[in-house]
C-alpha cells in the first residue's frame, strides 16, 4: 500500500476533492434531466414516454461501461497484484450491479406501457439480465471467499471471463431472437433528442465515477484497519 | 395508465436508486472508518 | 517434446479420475438417474399434450444434462481436496495445464454417457422423432458437451474449493454457459424439428465457435485458479 494511497483517504473528507465532485454530478444530472425534459418534443409514436430514454438509456450505457471497469482492475490486478486494483474491480462490480437492476426496471417501465407486456425476452434487455445474474455471482464469489489472495485472483479472473462473455451473450441472443422473428426495441435515436440523451449520458458518468470512488475508499480503509490489526497482532509496533 | 405515470415511475425509480446506493455507500463508509479507527486507535501507528 | 509429456499427465489424470468413477458405480448410475428424473419433472411441468412436449425436448433434455451436471463437476476435485493432493500436484512443473486437461476429459466422457442416456429418455417420453440426420445430432451433442463440460470443469475448480460450493457453481456457471445452452438447444432443436430453415449448420457453426473460444480462455485462466 503506497502512502499516497494513505494520504488521499485517511484525512477528513473535505480535504479531498471528491465529496466536491460527488455534489456536482448529482446537482448537473438533475439539471441535465429537467432541460432534456423540457427542450424536447414527444415523439411521434412513443409520446410523452420518450422521456424515459432520459434516465433509461444512460443507466444502459453505465452498465455496459462497468464490465469494461471490472475487465480492466481485474486484469491489472492479474498483472500487478496490488490490493488497489482489486479493491478497484470490486467496487466497479458492486456500483455496475446498482446500475443493472436499474436498468432493467427502467427496461419494464418502458415495456409495459409500449408493448403491454411487464417483460419481453428482447435481446438488450435479455442480455442486461444475464449480466446482472453475473455481477451477482461475482459479488457471492467475494463474500464467500475468506482469504484476501484467493478472493482477490478468484474475482479478477470470474470478473475478466465474465466481461469477455457480455457481447459473446448478446450477440447469441440477439441471434436467437431474429431467428424467432420477433421484433427488436428501436434503435435510431431521432437527432431532436441526441444533445438531451449525451447530456444525461455525461451526468450519469460522473455520478458512477463518484460512486465507484466513494466505494473504494470505503473499501481501502477497511483494508487498512485489517491491516493495522493484523500488524498488532504480530507484534510489529509502528506503521510505516 | 397514463403515459406521464410510468415517465414518473422512471425518474422515481432511478433516484430512488441512486439515493439508496448513496445511502449505503455513507453507511460502508462510515463502518470503515470507525473499522479503522479502532483499529489504529491502541497506538498501532 | 514436453506437449506429448503433458498429454500423457492428462490422460492418467482422466484415466484416474474414469476408474474412481466406475470403482464407486454409484457415482454415474445415481447422477443420471437423476437427470433422467429431473427429465420427468420436465415433462410434468410441461403436461401431457404431445405438441409441446416435443417442442420443449430439446430444451428440456440439455437442462436435465446440465442439472444433473453439475454435480459431477463438483466432485471431480473431490478426491484431490480430501487427500489433500492438490496442492503436490501443482508442485510438479508444467502439471497445471494437464490436470486441467485431465479432468475435462474425464468430464466429458461423464457427462456424454450421460447426456446420450438423457436423450433416448427423451425421446421416449417427449415423443421426438429420430431424424434421418441423426449422424449430425451426435455431432451436436458432442460440441455442446464440450463447451458445457469446459465451462463446468473450470468453475469448479474454484467452486469446490470454498463455502457454500452447490449453490456457487450454478451461480458462477449458468450466466457463463447462456451462449452455449442457446446455441445448442438451438442447433438441437432445428435438427429434430427436420432442419426447415436450415438454422441447425449456424447455430452449430456457432457453437463450435463458443467451443474454441471457452477452451482456449479457460485454458488460459486456469493456471490463475489453480496456484492459489
Amino acid at each position: 500500500m503506497t502512502t499516497g494511497a494513505v494520504a488521499s483517504v485517511v484525512p477528513k473528507s473535505h480535504a479531498s476533492r471528491w465529496p466536491v465532485f460527488g455534489w456536482f454530478a448529482f446537482l448537473f444530472l438533475i439539471a441535465s434531466q429537467i432541460t432534456a425534459i423540457a427542450i424536447s418534443p414527444p415523439d411521434r409514436d412513443m409520446g410523452d414516454l420518450q422521456k424515459i430514454m432520459y434516465v433509461h438509456v444512460p443507466a444502459a450505457w453505465m452498465t455496459m461501461l462497468s464490465p469494461l471497469a471490472v475487465l480492466y482492475f481485474g486484469l491489472r490486478y492479474l498483472w500487478t497484484r496490488r490490493e488497489e486494483d482489486d479493491l478497484l474491480a470490486a467496487s466497479s462490480a458492486e456500483v455496475a450491479t446498482t446500475f443493472a437492476g436499474l436498468t432493467l426496471a427502467l427496461g419494464m417501465i418502458w415495456a409495459r406501457p409500449t408493448w403491454g407486456v411487464w417483460w419481453t425476452w428482447d435481446a438488450r434487455l435479455t442480455s442486461m439480465l444475464v449480466l446482472f445474474l453475473m455481477l451477482a455471482g461475482y459479488l457471492a464469489l467475494r463474500a464467500l471467499i475468506d482469504e484476501r489472495e484467493r478472493r482477490a485472483q478468484w474475482s479478477a479472473v470470474v470478473g475478466v471471463l465474465g466481461a469477455l462473455n457480455v457481447p459473446i451473450v448478446y450477440m447469441s441472443v440477439r441471434w436467437w431472437r431474429t431467428i424467432h422473428q420477433i421484433q427488436s426495441s428501436p434503435e435510431t435515436v431521432d437527432r431532436a433528442y441526441v444533445v438531451g440523451l449525451r447530456l444525461n449520458a455525461f451526468a450519469m458518468l460522473f455520478v458512477m465515477i463518484y460512486f465507484v470512488r466513494r466505494r473504494y475508499e470505503a473499501a481501502l480503509l477497511e483494508r487498512m484497519a485489517e491491516r493495522a490489526i493484523e500488524r498488532a497482532a504480530l507484534g510489529q509496533g509502528a506503521a510505516r | 395508465m397514463s403515459n406521464w405515470m410510468f415517465v414518473g415511475a422512471a425518474f422515481a425509480a432511478t433516484w430512488i436508486a441512486l439515493l439508496g446506493y448513496l445511502a449505503h455507500l455513507q453507511r460502508t463508509m462510515r463502518r470503515s472508518r470507525d473499522l479503522f479507527e479502532r483499529a489504529t486507535k491502541a497506538g498501532n501507528r | 517434446m514436453s506437449w506429448r509429456r503433458e498429454w500423457r499427465r492428462a490422460r492418467a489424470i482422466a484415466w484416474k479420475d474414469l476408474r474412481t468413477e466406475r470403482r464407486s458405480k454409484a457415482g454415474f448410475s445415481s447422477v443420471t438417474v437423476l437427470a433422467v428424473t429431473i427429465l420427468v419433472l420436465f415433462g410434468f411441468a410441461l403436461g401431457p399434450d404431445a405438441s409441446v412436449g416435443r417442442d420443449a425436448a430439446p430444451g428440456v433434455i440439455w437442462l436435465a444434462v446440465l442439472f444433473a451436471g453439475v454435480l459431477a463437476f463438483n466432485r471431480c476435485y473431490q478426491i484431490e481436496l480430501d487427500g489433500g493432493s492438490l496442492e503436490q500436484l501443482i508442485l510438479y512443473p508444467g502439471t497445471r495445464r494437464a490436470i486441467f486437461a485431465g479432468k475435462l476429459l474425464a468430464n466429458f466422457v461423464f457427462v456424454a454417457l450421460m447426456l446420450l442416456v438423457v436423450v433416448f429418455a427423451g425421446i421416449v417420453l417427449f415423443q421426438v422423432r429420430i431424424p434421418s440426420s441423426w449422424p449430425a445430432l451426435v455431432g451436436i451433442l458432442a460440441a455442446g458437451t464440450i463447451g458445457l463440460v469446459t465451462l463446468g470443469t473450470f468453475y469448479a475448480a474454484m467452486a469446490s474449493r470454498s463455502r457454500a460450493r452447490e449453490v456457487l457453481l450454478p451461480l458462477l456457471l449458468f450466466p457463463m454457459l447462456v451462449p452455449v445452452l442457446l446455441a445448442a438447444m438451438e442447433a438441437t432443436k432445428a435438427l429434430l424439428g427436420g432442419n426447415v430453415m436450415g438454422d441447425a449448420g449456424a447455430w452449430t457453426r456457432l457453437l463450435v465457435a463458443f467451443d474454441v473460444i471457452f477452451l482456449v480462455a479457460t485454458f488460459l485462466a486456469f493456471e490463475f485458479v489453480i496456484e492459489v
